[in-house]
């Protein structure tokens, strides 16, 4: 048996497990509302994208470290690929994404200014969707017109991001409000 | 996805593609999808196609496969119609030619069937095992860890929260999403995000109680071989992916 | 084994004390009972006890905990845990891993133990628990006993020498009950000191060496078992009985009540692959009394629910009202559920909110009569503000069940609305129970609460049912 160790690790439990959590909360709700909604149903994709970015913001705000969109990004793209088997050229590209999402909210004031956790998640959402936009073109790239419904796709699919960045906001005052989360 | 939903007693009744390995069915759709994104001629791709959908048939969940296809040829159909408007509204955007739709969707038809393959043969049990397996880091292993022992709660849940939603005169589906947006999603969604809340609560303090983060390193108790099927078609996949590599390159390296 | 030495606490962010100047000790080997009414404090005594408060909680403690010897101060939870294993009331929540072996295996991967001596003790304890039919199951498909047993099984295989239990009882039926309270006596034999934290007092008869009952924050009387036989002390303190008759041996029958107000004719309805239900069955169900739905689990006490609201649909027969056959969505209509798990049935932003949107189909003088009612008669007009997730258990049992009821159903099915109630809310719950069946509502609860049954129900329906017409 192994020695116990107390060693001030950088993640605690409850934060990796937190992570795990609102990991798996996305993943069942862009399932449930793509099936509910019909997955082509511009108001569902829209939809999809507020829950999955609502959902973002109120991990951030549980989990205020450097690393929490990277961690996010890798463990979701990980599970994605054990149950799904793609995106694995997707992987790198999102833990990029997840990286200049945390650095970006390092540098502009870091994980307790709410302005910065918000623009920070809605630069890691963009591009997260940018490099699924290059992963996409390398799959229609003798007809890269195709490319253009994928775009339109991805942009409607955005605007529910940009809504799901203030809705987030709103939904973490009523958790507050709720005693469920705390500053 | 009918096997997350599923809590089913462990079978030991298997079809070919459930007996192999998660890992070797991850390796497979891993490499198919490196392959076929840089593989451009029709003949290699349709070689792959050909293979990856017998690969997904094994499975036998012929209507989940065929539907999958409908819904492939569908937005196929659909792309290719918004190409054919803009060439019409737009002509210097060029001629439509339908060759160069070939590759795409062969392309697709290559990962489609890998990732059926995957998803309709994995169970959550030995996706949970195929994790251990793969001897992560503990800051990587734990969370993907939960998200795949929440997955099937949380789908629980939600279809509980349907149903006193359902008691209560409210119906989820696509009219209360499109006409009741904002509303069909508090409803929805309020109960699960503070049940995950709860439940994460719960879980990192059972974790805690239960001596995570006691030792350096965790052991691991059950972890699976791969055996002689898994050995077999990973062999066959590597096989048809240098082929099709070879066909497609014999011109620069002969 | 344990002491407190005139230890309180007090939560970050509150500004009451949890618990306040509280001094005890307890032996090895004896079997301890801390009860008291919600918010009394019991649940902070346990996180003392295994350390979550401070260490998890954070929180201000002041005098000194100490288990076996040490100051849980100066530990960490993992080093606690070594001495004090819990148990928490929802077993499930708990489980880290999605089969029984695994999760068996799980607390010893933790501590970086071999496979093989791994494998050896999850075989010890699967004898000792009698796990071995469902050591290869998924978590999902255990019953709650079922889901109690391994969580324990797990907890024992990682010998501590004391067991902490918090509202152990509150998902079982009586029967498992029964098993827990024998098991758990086996361990004290075995020299394991049993701390348990329960509102339900029956089961703990023959187990019990200490009690301790605590208010706002205080132990209020102490003693051995006896003492919460008085029943001016257990009125005062809130508690429950400490004897209870069981009444599902000569609680009559539904087919002998006076009105026959709804009848099923001719029910059959079976899952999938699995053998009926219910099997050409005739029923008929009182208005003006409270009926228990009581039976094994599996036996269709929620499915009968569920069929009688036209949530599922059943293969053949009829519901009638009155003589009128109704259609399923008519029946949903007519009649209200009320689920056991009330996180999943509170979905605005204030009390108030929650009751509006379930009256929602009333005009908008009709819903705001009808709201002030409900909130007077459930007594929730203090909380009209709050958010309704941070409710206390039993405010948000009451809550749930004004949102059934203020649509003024024929038919009113609770599912287990007692579960995990100190003695104060069951009171109330069963008390308005009562009160809407006097109204004329037919109130269906499915419980295995012995004692609402006792209080509430005149009448009961067993399952399975298999009458012929």
């Amino acid at each position: 048996m192994s020695k116990p160790v107390r060693k001030k690790r950088y993640w605690q439990t409850r934060e990796l497990i937190v992570i795990g959590t609102f990991a798996a909360l996305t993943k069942v709700a862009s399932l449930l509302i793509a099936i509910a909604g019909g997955g082509m149903n511009p108001v569902s994709l829209v939809l999809k994208n507020i829950v999955a970015t609502s959902l973002l913001i109120v991990l951030v705000y549980k989990v205020r470290k450097f690393g929490v969109l990277t961690l996010y990004a890798l463990i979701n793209s990980l599970v994605s690929l054990l149950f799904l088997g793609g995106n694995v050229m997707a992987l790198p590209g999102m833990l990029i994404a997840g990286i200049v999402g945390d650095g970006f909210i390092m540098m502009t004031g870091g994980y307790k200014r709410a302005w910065a956790l918000v623009l920070g998640v809605g630069l890691f959402d963009l591009l997260s969707r940018a490099i699924s936009l290059g992963y996409s073109y390398l799959t229609v790239r003798e007809e890269p017109r195709l490319l253009i419904m994928a775009a339109i796709i991805v942009a409607i699919g955005y605007t529910g991001c940009l809504l799901g960045l203030g809705s987030g906001l709103l939904f973490v005052k009523e958790l507050r409000h709720a005693g469920i989360v705390r500053e | 996805m009918p096997v997350l939903s599923e809590n089913r007693k462990i079978s030991k009744d298997l079809s070919i593609i459930q007996r192999l390995d998660v890992r070797t069915k991850m390796a497979i759709c891993a490499l198919s999808s490196i392959v076929a994104l840089f593989l451009e001629g029709i003949y290699p791709l349709s070689i792959l196609a050909v293979a990856s959908m017998v690969y997904a048939l094994l499975h036998k969940r012929f209507v989940v496969v065929f539907v999958s296809y409908g819904a492939i040829l569908v937005m196929g159909l659909m792309a290719a119609f918004c190409v054919k408007i803009m060439t019409l509204v737009m002509p210097e955007m060029g001629k439509m030619e339908i060759q160069f739709f070939f590759s795409p969707f062969l392309r697709v038809m290559i990962l489609v069937n890998v990732i059926l393959a995957l998803a309709l043969s994995s169970r959550v049990q030995s996706i949970l095992t195929a994790l251990k397996t793969l001897r992560l880091p503990l800051v990587i292993y734990l969370p993907a860890a939960v998200m795949i022992r929440f997955i099937p709660s949380f789908i629980v849940d939600i279809k509980q929260i349907s149903e006193s939603l359902k008691i209560r005169g409210y119906h989820i589906n696509p009219l209360t999403i499109t006409f009741h947006p904002l509303l069909t999603m508090r409803l929805l969604f309020v109960p699960i995000v503070v049940r995950a809340l709860r439940s994460s609560d719960e879980l990192a303090i059972a974790a805690e109680l239960k001596g995570l983060g006691y030792s350096e390193k965790i052991s691991y108790y059950k972890t699976t071989a791969l055996s002689l099927a898994d050995y077999c078609a990973g062999g066959v996949a590597t096989t048809l992916l240098c082929g099709a590599c070879l066909f497609e390159y014999q011109d620069k390296l002969f | 084994m344990i002491r407190f030495e005139n230890v309180s606490y007090q939560y970050p962010f509150q500004t009451q004390k949890a618990l306040d100047s509280v001094s005890f000790a307890i032996s090895e080997g004896e079997a301890v009972l801390f009860t008291g009414v919600s918010g009394s404090g019991k649940s902070t005594l346990i996180r003392l006890i295994n350390g979550l408060a401070p260490h998890y909680y954070h929180g201000q403690v002041s005098g000194r905990v100490l288990v076996n010897g040490h100051d849980n101060a100066t530990r960490d939870i993992n080093r606690i845990a070594d001495d004090v294993g819990t148990l928490f009331q929802d077993a499930e929540q708990q489980f880290f891993a999605l089969s029984v072996e695994d999760e068996l295996a799980f607390a010893h991967e933790c501590r970086g133990v071999g496979p093989d001596k791994i494998k050896k003790t999850i075989e010890k304890v699967v004898d000792r628990f009698f796990l071995e039919r469902v050591v290869d199951s998924a978590i999902f498909d255990l019953s709650e006993g079922e889901k109690q047993k391994v969580a324990l099984a797990s907890i024992v295989s990682l010998k501590p020498g004391i067991i902490v239990l918090d509202e152990p009882s509150a998902n079982l039926d009586p029967e498992a009950t029964a098993e827990l309270a024998a098991t758990l006596d086996e361990l004290k034999k075995q020299g394991i000191t049993i701390v348990v934290v329960d509102h339900r007092l029956y089961w703990l008869s023959g187990l019990i060496d200490s009690v301790f009952v605590l208010q706002g924050g205080r132990i209020v009387e102490s003693g051995d078992f006896s003492i919460l036989g008085n029943e001016t002390k257990r009125v005062n303190h809130g508690l429950r009985k400490t004897q209870i008759r069981d009444s599902r041996k000569d609680l009559p029958h539904v087919r002998e009540a006076n009105t026959k107000a709804i009848e099923v004719v001719d029910l059959t309805f079976g899952y999938k692959n699995k053998p009926r239900l219910f099997d050409h069955a005739y029923i008929t169900l009182p208005v003006g009394e409270v009926v228990a739905i009581v039976g094994e689990n599996g036996a269709g006490k929620t499915t009968f629910a569920r069929l009688l609201t036209g949530l599922t649909r059943m293969h053949s027969g009829d519901i009638r009202m009155n003589g009128a056959v109704l259609k399923p969505r008519a029946l949903l209509k007519k009649g209200s559920i009320v689920l056991q798990n009330t996180d999943h049935q509170l979905h605005m932003k204030t009390v108030r909110a929650e009751l509006e949107i379930a009256a929602r189909d009333l005009s908008e003088s009709e819903r705001n009569r009808r709201v002030r009612e409900i909130m007077q008669h459930f007594n929730l007009d203090e909380l009209a503000l709050r958010h309704p997730q941070s409710l206390s258990a039993g405010q948000k049992q009451r809550l749930v069940i004004a949102c059934g009821m203020i649509k003024n159903p024929d038919v009113l099915i609770l599912d287990e609305p007692t579960s995990g109630l100190d003695g104060l809310n069951m009171k109330i719950i069963s008390d308005k129970l009562k009160q809407l069946a006097s109204l004329g509502v037919c109130v269906l609860v499915i419980t295995h609460d012995l004692e609402l049954i006792e209080e509430a129900c005149g009448y009961q329906l067993r399952l399975p049912l298999n009458m012929e017409i």
